[in-house]
């Protein structure tokens, strides 16, 4: 069976099971990774979300475009005024725009919740996959680990890894990417451990194939329904975290805006009245988290049609 | 439980050992590594600025011995139950202050975990039981929603709109220790809505789904055709075999309700656990750093092994044999 014919097949599924009757099996995938996209468009909550998530990007990239100003620009006399024509979403204690904060905050947050989520599949993906295929004191060692990470509440590491190492935009992509990838090494160890039974596996070591062809090749591709919907969700999982270690004057510091500092900053008005610099950057927050959400669970659903009907 | 069962249950028990050695030497050394100097914020700023109590504060504390030492020392007192001294709660046992916190943090998560099974297991049943009807659909978006919204954005919007516009419920819980019981209750509403509000979103959306699996199974099924009434196959069946899984779940969010209480207790000033930490790494004081996240470490670790044998108690189809934890 070549990669590439194996690439979208949940690994669930097995292919007899899925097969058009009197298609053959080269055939029959592609039409299965179509299946996926199909089966994802149908779900209309998860079009929704990824619309959003789409249009969330578009405002990262284009920020600048949008924002209708400096997100750091002090206009004086401007100090905690209500949204208005000229200033969409009003202003803050430091008469700076909400709007153009917000929209430079998407920047930020989208962008620690992704290079965040890169560390942790970086991680989660090797050590889940060693350890899977592996075995012996390989597993032992990365399971231990992942039995402590998982023990300890997440956000009590993070804070306390945040405060000692200085607060910063790296340090909180640093401490969200080691902190959450105990989970997904879990699931592709056993992905792995799963795979590495069949057939197709055994064939490719009786050839001499190395570890490592076999672990990239044959059991990745077929791992990688789970590393997918692992990955959306961690998306949505780390930008609440950054939201969270920022509010809580922890992570990405201000001025540069993140939604998280927005509210953290903007929640020492609240008693005065200035509700909106609390009410729009945790809808923001809700949002994207929403979408994300709906997405993967979207895609999980796409992936193994079968958990969905029951 | 068979003798498989049990010499499973008892690896897991010894195996808490290493993994909290692991987890001290994780946060000992996090804390070492950390820049900045704790004696510093422990001598106070007017102190700081004559080296000479520094130096005496840095003897006191046994801060002047290797890495190590220091370590191999500390580990021995937790032993012996001694977490050592904070180094600015007045100076106080840390054990002492987490016995002393931990209450109010049981107390304020047991509560929203009460609250949110009860409303979150009817809720799993009708939608599962109506599959596709409009109160399944309502149940699922809404989870959705409620597990996507900061805690704490709703706990702010809470304080503001019902503590101070309002002013039904009062914004800050410095006080509650001391109230009595009738007025002591109010300063538990707004904190148990917000914990109580993702818990209700998760544990029905699972609850639906164990639901959903249990009511297709074949038992269920000759249940039914043995002419068994619907309700009779519902909870005489299905919902005993669906709250199994239930139990597992509800073990395994122990960390993520430890993780809740850090935000909630600080916003709403909750004298926890939570507010604790959230204090002590503010002020880097290291001993209660290590012993509240050893404690919480070592709740979870253990709750996990209870899981499990509860697990096999309620469910007699189960054997554990697996290699432990693995």
């Amino acid at each position: 069976m070549s990669t590439d014919s194996t690439l979208s097949r949940s690994p669930n599924t097995p292919s007899e099971g899925t097969a058009e009757p009197g298609g053959s099996l080269a055939r029959a995938v592609p039409q299965q990774r179509f299946g996926v996209l199909r089966r994802l468009a149908r779900n209309k909550l998860a079009m929704v979300g990824l619309v959003v998530i789409v249009l969330l990007y578009l405002i990262a990239i284009f920020a600048p475009l949008i924002a209708r100003g400096d997100p750091n620009q002090l206009t004086p006399g401007l100090r905690n005024q209500p949204p208005s024509l000229e200033s969409w979403l009003g202003t803050d204690r430091n008469t700076r725009d909400l709007w153009a904060r917000l929209i430079y905050g998407t920047r930020v947050s989208l962008s620690v919740g992704l290079a965040a989520v890169v560390i942790i599949m970086a991680i989660g993906i090797t050590l889940g996959a060693l350890a899977g295929f592996f075995g012996g004191i390989v597993d032992q060692l990365v399971m231990r680990t992942t039995d402590i990470l998982l023990a300890v509440p997440q956000i009590l590491l993070l804070i306390t890894a945040a405060a000692l190492f200085q607060p910063s935009l790296t340090t909180t992509i640093v401490v969200i990417g080691l902190t959450s990838w105990s989970g997904t090494a879990r699931l592709v160890r056993g992905q792995f451990l799963q795979l590495k039974g069949q057939e197709y596996v055994t064939a490719a070591r009786s050839i001499g194939a190395p570890s490592f062809r076999i672990m990239f090749n044959h059991l990745f591709p077929n791992a990688l329904a789970v590393i997918i919907v692992q990955t959306t969700l961690w998306l949505s999982a780390a930008i609440l975290l950054e939201a969270s270690l920022s509010y809580l004057g922890l992570g990405v510091q201000p001025p540069q805006p993140s939604w998280g500092n927005i509210l953290q900053d903007g929640q020492r008005d609240l008693i005065s009245g200035a509700w909106w610099l609390t009410l729009f950057p945790g809808l923001a927050i809700f949002l994207t988290v929403l979408s994300f959400n709906l997405v993967g669970d979207g895609l999980r659903d796409a992936f193994d049609p079968r958990a969905r009907k029951r | 439980m068979t003798g498989d069962t049990g010499a499973y249950l008892i690896r897991r028990v010894l195996l808490i050992i290493p993994l909290l050695l692991g987890l001290s030497i994780l946060m000992f050394g996090m804390t070492q590594a950390a820049p900045g100097d704790p004696v510093l914020a422990l001598v106070g700023p007017q102190a700081a600025a004559r080296p000479e109590v520094v130096e005496q504060a840095r003897e006191n504390f046994g801060l002047n011995q290797p890495l190590p030492i220091q370590y191999v020392r500390w580990l021995g007192n937790v032993v012996q139950g001694d977490l050592g001294r904070s180094y600015t709660f007045n100076n106080l046992p840390v054990l002492d202050l987490i016995t002393q916190r931990m209450w109010g943090t049981i107390q304020l998560q047991g509560l929203a975990l009460i609250i949110a099974l009860s409303i979150a297991i009817p809720v799993g049943i009708i939608s599962a039981t109506r599959q596709y009807s409009l109160p399944d659909h309502l149940v699922t978006v809404g989870s959705f929603i409620g597990l996507a919204i900061p805690n704490f954005w709703l706990a702010l919007l809470l304080q503001i709109w019902i503590g101070v516009q309002l002013g039904w419920l009062p914004v800050l819980s410095t006080n509650q220790a001391r109230a009595d019981f009738p007025e002591r209750i109010q300063y538990f509403i707004l904190p148990v809505i917000v914990l109580a509000l993702p818990s209700i979103a998760y544990f029905a959306r699972f609850m639906r789904s164990a639901m959903l699996e249990v009511i297709n199974q074949d038992y269920v099924t000759v249940a039914r055709a043995k002419g068994l009434g619907p309700r009779a196959v519902l909870y005489r069946h299905a919902l005993r075999n669906a709250l199994i899984p239930m139990v597992t779940v509800i073990g395994l969010q122990l960390p993520q309700i430890l993780s809740g209480a850090v935000i909630i207790e600080q916003i709403f000033a909750w004298p926890g656990l939570g507010l604790l930490a959230y204090e002590a790494i503010g002020r880097r004081d290291y001993p209660v750093i290590l012993g509240v996240t050893l404690f919480a470490g070592a709740a979870v670790m253990i709750v996990s092994v209870l899981v499990d044998v509860v697990y096999v108690l309620i469910d007699p189809r189960v054997k554990l044999t697996g290699s432990a934890g693995g």
